[in-house]
């Protein structure tokens, strides 16, 4: 049989997707042309083929795609309430340290702090060098601890 | 009535649950069915249904209406599909193995009787390119445009990767063709 140039076509006039001007054309060519009639039947046979072969999706099948998904969909919806439980936390955490800190800078903890441990927190300087000395320390530790016993 | 495709989309948006698996039970079938046949085995095509349902529910509110529903949903289907085939690397060792296993197959004589297993594995040596055109075409009756539109290429590109997966198809198939 003599390959015509129209079979490359006969796919997409099969689909339908010919433009309305050609239909008639290739029609009428189809009824003339025993290579592109022969086309036409061969795509028609192969699309009726690969129809029927397609994948039966019985209804277990789908009723064991739904419990997949709904238990997947149940997972990540405890994983997303668990984060934002971990964020609240991490907030919360933040927050507190976060006030820690503005009270220590506002020196609100620090008058009930032991002198000795103010001392030995504050930055190194002339005064650590001229006034804390291991002895003051040591001095101010003994007299904190005096005050704790309940001796002062 | 039945409500359209667009209404339980817009209800799956807002949390409706009942909505989103009446979604799913009309169009489960069908992404099965194609995602079998675009990535070639149960297990595989599972994992793209899940996701492609994840993907629906959690972007429902992303359709923007320029296109039907169905054709988004299967939009969204081919894109796991194909998430699945590039992140897994498995399409190279796939077609390499189908090919082998096709050549030894159709140089054997010995043809089993199941014809779906035939057309599956003919399938599979085609290249994803040609397959999904072929899967979306045959299997799910898409338009030229509606495909174009799905995978992002000109509508004659659709065309000519359907002529020649047919070509292919009918090679390999020729037994059941002529």
């Amino acid at each position: 049989m003599i390959k015509c140039p129209c079979t490359e076509r006969i796919g997409t006039y099969y689909d339908g997707e010919l433009a309305a001007s050609e239909v008639e054309v290739m029609e009428r060519h189809i009824e003339q042309c025993a290579a592109c009639a022969a086309e036409l039947e061969r795509v028609r046979k192969l699309s009726r083929l690969m129809r029927q072969s397609a994948v039966l999706v019985e209804h277990e099948t789908m009723t064991q795609l739904h419990r997949r998904l709904d238990t997947t969909r149940r997972n990540q919806s405890m994983q997303r309430f668990a984060e934002i439980c971990m964020a609240l936390a991490a907030s919360v955490l933040i927050i507190c340290g976060a006030m820690l800190m503005t009270e220590r800078a506002s020196g609100v903890n620090t008058a009930s702090m032991p002198v000795w441990e103010s001392a030995l927190i504050a930055p190194p300087g002339e005064e650590w060098t001229a006034n804390n000395s291991e002895k003051n320390v040591a001095q101010w530790i003994m007299q904190d601890l005096s005050r704790n016993n309940g001796n002062e | 009535m039945q409500p359209t495709d667009a209404e339980l989309l817009e209800l799956t948006r807002r949390g409706d649950e009942k909505a989103f698996n009446a979604l799913i039970d009309r169009y489960g079938p069908l992404f099965y069915r194609t995602a079998a046949a675009v990535v070639g085995n149960n297990a595989d095509a599972e994992d793209v249904f899940q996701e492609t349902a994840l993907a629906v529910y959690r972007g429902a509110g992303s359709f923007a209406g320029r296109s039907l529903v169905k054709t988004w949903l299967i939009r969204i289907l081919i894109r796991q599909a194909s998430k699945l085939l590039a992140n897994r690397n498995r399409e190279k060792r796939r077609r390499l193995e189908a090919v082998s296993r096709a050549k030894e197959y159709y140089t054997s004589g010995s043809k089993a009787a199941d014809i779906s297993v035939d057309i599956a594995g003919a399938l599979q040596c085609l290249s994803t390119e040609h397959r999904m055109v072929i899967v979306l075409r045959e299997l799910n009756g898409l338009s030229y445009g509606e495909i174009a539109e799905i995978l992002n290429m000109p509508k004659g590109t659709v065309e000519s990767r359907i002529y020649r997966a047919r070509q292919e198809l009918k090679v390999m198939l020729k037994d059941y063709i002529g």
